[in-house]
């Protein structure tokens, strides 16, 4: 048996496992400031900078301090820098292969702190762009829009199709077309000397006494012609007169939708280029939208980052090449199963311009089922000087198939000093002072946003420049208001939130700048009327619709002359005629009675 | 590296019981096999420094088996995952889950469980199989490789004499 065993060797294996121990207590403070270090800047795309760790033995835990977290947008800029921070470790679960964080305390947090040297990381530098030039803001365009460049009468009648100039063309082309087979028409129609000749014709028949039956007979058949002549005109001229009457309607309707096209162009072309005060009611959206999208962007940036964690869909599968892999942990089941990850209790103390703000978060787990409670979070406030009151609660839960994250606030009698809504040269506009109330809640849900705030501003101060007319106007309007609300409606996705903004600032707004932009617009619409009525009046020139009617009571006149003749004095003649006839043939008749008895 | 290997050309030459040999060998892949800086493997370490196992051997072995670790560690977290979840072993491993000296060791890993027990299997096949290597080495091979250019070469070396004087200072047989 002693041959087997070697007692010194027992010595040689505590002195192994002491080194072992030693320097693994010796190089952990190091090791774990290069892992922080790392996974940092590999997860935030900036630097991530530790200035110190130490391993504490009772309690067993770590302390880091002074961590920077770079801005990768703007890198001699931290994000964060946090004074100190503590962790509680339960050993025996770390062996285990659980990181359970019985407290952790986060101190002397700090947002947007200036840094000594650049946060980019060295492998971004070739990546990251010169920060583009500032744009002006977007109400300063939306106002630049409105005022300045209401469009020229000249250029928009020249850009837009308008119906005057279509109607126009029609009529010409439709009075061309009328003039021109009335004048084919014309060819065929009896003139003046025809009627006289017919005259003639007539007073030829009519003229004189009928001396004998073949006289008569002879008379009457000429009369026969000179009806059968006359009438083939009056068909022509009934032709002729009924052509001009339906031209003259269908050129006269034409003629009326022409007359009506100026009010019709000068209508599309108002709604077309936004000149109806309608277009004001989002004042309100374009004064406060950017800033809201900015703080709902910020806030959703950092509920994405650690969304992934609190959801247990990190990517596990990133490891470094030459790392063995790592397998998983199976739980079985025990009284108070413990996940891999778990801080029961976060403590954060941010240092903020108007005090301290102290947040709690509790159970925070990427294996929210495995305790069966969701993370939650919680503000407290009472050491801010500028907040009455400020009470915030969120919850992710993430227990099972109705995963969602929901945060409820209510803000009161927050102190509000010069925020700058609009930072444009021409309408800069700054709420000097105000007391906000809010309330609002928000709720996430297979990536998808419903939520509301409702803010009330009271003991308003704004102050406003500008010095184009209407945004002159409208800082005097603003500069009145004392009390305002503001309502944002929050829907959409959690990648492109649609902010719907309402304020009753629209309402004082819209009122001032109504009465510069009607005046101004007025005076657009009527040179574009007056531009259209003299388009109307030339096109109207062109189109004589007199000359037809003019021809048409010609033809009416020629056509009545004839009928004249045909219906009354040749009938009556006729008849006449026969009377005479009759009465010689009686005469003749008594005669001859006469003369044989 | 080029020590360890010199260090054990001479121990594979000289009067170490090929049953040293072969312990140090499959133990240093027990070693390679299973996570490292595991419960268990501070029990080989105890039972390396305790028993008379060929250090040498052990050192090399984890050497030359650690990279062929990585490429089986796939098929170790696989057969870890099947045993682990059999529905058979389930109250044996819920049994043990609730003592802490089990969950110190990290049996309910995949890739421990795994590899510790394909390396548990490998263990004795692997031990009489580096036993008969050694001694069929020492009874064929060794007047032959001795007689080689390169192994005199390198037993002519400094730094092969320096190793050995080192060695002798520390105590010779192991």
């Amino acid at each position: 048996m002693s041959k087997l065993i070697r007692w010194p060797g027992l010595i040689a294996f505590v002195v192994i496992v002491a080194l072992l121990s030693g320097f693994a207590w010796l190089l952990a403070d190091d090791l774990v400031k290069k892992g922080i270090e790392k996974t940092g800047t590999s997860m935030v795309g900036a630097r991530v900078d530790v200035a110190d760790v130490t391993l504490s033995l009772q309690p067993v835990g770590f302390i880091i301090h002074g961590m920077d977290i770079a801005n990768p947008d703007q890198p001699m800029r931290n994000s964060i820098s946090i004074e100190r921070i503590s962790l509680q470790v339960n050993l025996l679960r770390a062996l285990m292969g659980q990181w359970i964080i019985d407290e952790a305390d986060v101190s002397g947090l700090r947002f947007d702190t200036p840094r000594s040297s650049s946060g980019i990381v060295a492998e971004q530098k070739a990546d990251k762009k010169p920060e583009e030039d500032k744009q002006p803001s977007f109400i300063s365009q939306q106002l630049a829009g409105i005022t300045g460049n209401l469009p020229d009468s000249k250029t928009v009648l020249e850009r837009e199709t308008l119906l005057v100039e279509q109607r126009s063309e029609t009529l010409q082309s439709t009075y061309r077309e009328k003039v021109a087979s009335w004048e084919s028409l014309q060819q065929q129609l009896p003139n003046q000397e025809k009627v006289s000749d017919y005259e003639q014709r007539l007073q030829a028949i009519l003229g004189g006494k009928i001396k004998t039956l073949a006289d008569y007979r002879e008379r009457e058949a000429a009369l026969k012609q000179l009806k059968k002549d006359i009438r083939a005109d009056q068909d022509t001229l009934e032709q002729a007169r009924d052509h001009l009457s339906e031209s003259q309607k269908v050129l006269g309707e034409q003629v009326r939708q022409l007359q009506k096209a100026p009010g019709q162009d000068i209508e599309r072309i108002t709604q077309k280029y936004g000149l109806d005060s309608g277009g004001l009611a989002n004042m309100s959206a374009l004064l406060f939208g950017d800033q809201a999208g900015n703080y709902l962007s910020k806030g959703l940036q950092w509920y994405d980052m650690a969304r992934p964690f609190l959801a247990g869909k990190a990517d596990d599968k990133k490891q470094p090449e030459k790392q063995r892999q790592k397998g998983r942990f199976i739980h079985f089941a025990e009284k108070q199963p413990l996940p891999d990850i778990l801080v029961r209790r976060l403590t954060v103390s941010a240092v903020l311009e108007s005090g301290r703000l102290e947040a709690g978060l509790y159970d925070i787990t990427h294996q929210q089922s495995v305790i069966n409670r969701p993370t939650t979070m919680k503000l407290l406030s009472e050491t801010l000087d500028n907040v009455d009151r400020l009470d915030f609660n969120a919850v992710f839960d993430y227990r099972g198939s109705d995963d969602h994250s929901k945060a409820e606030w209510l803000l009161g009698g927050l102190a509000v000093r010069d925020y700058k809504v609009s930072g444009g040269n021409d309408f800069p506009l700054t709420l000097a002072a105000a007391s906000m109330d809010m309330q609002g809640s928000l709720r996430i849900a297979a990536g998808k946003l419903d939520g509301r705030a409702e803010s009330v501003f009271s003991n308003a101060d704004f102050t406003a420049g500008g010095d184009s007319g209407l945004a002159r106007i409208m800082a005097d309007a603003i500069e009145t208001v004392n009390r305002f609300t503001l309502d944002v409606d929050l829907q959409g996705k959690l990648k492109n939130p649609d902010i719907a903004i309402r304020s009753d600032l629209d309402r004082v707004l819209q009122s001032a700048v109504e009465k510069q932009l009607d005046a101004r617009v007025a005076v657009f619409k009527a040179d574009v009327e007056a531009k259209l009525e003299a388009q109307v009046s030339e096109a109207l020139a062109k189109a004589d619709l007199g000359e037809l009617a003019a021809s048409e009571e010609d033809v009416q006149q020629k056509i009545g002359r004839l009928d004249e003749m045909l219906e009354q004095k040749l009938d009556d003649y006729e008849e006449q005629q026969k009377q005479e006839a009759e009465d010689k043939a009686k005469d003749e008749v008594k005669k001859r009675l006469k003369e044989l008895f | 590296m080029l020590k360890q290997i010199v260090k054990f050309l001479k121990i594979l030459g000289g009067d170490v019981s090929p049953g040293q040999i072969a312990a140090g060998l499959s133990l240093g892949l027990f070693l390679a096999f299973t996570p490292l800086f595991s419960l268990h493997n501070l029990l080989v370490l105890l039972f390396v420094c305790l028993f008379r196992v060929n250090v040498t051997a052990v050192l090399l072995s984890l050497a030359v088996f650690s990279p062929l670790a990585y490429l089986l560690d796939p098929w170790f977290i696989r057969l870890g995952e099947q045993v682990l979840n059999h529905p058979a072993l389930q109250g044996l491993f819920t049994s043990m889950y609730q003592q802490e000296i089990w969950r110190l060791a990290h049996f309910n890993n995949t890739l421990t469980m795994g590899s510790f027990l394909v390396s548990l299997a490998l263990l004795l096949p692997a031990f009489l199989l580096f036993r008969w290597l050694v001694i069929r080495y020492r009874s064929q091979f060794l007047a032959y490789i001795n007689r080689l250019h390169l192994v005199q070469w390198i037993k002519a070396s400094k730094t092969f004499r320096l190793a050995m004087a080192a060695n002798e200072a520390m105590g010779g047989r192991q």
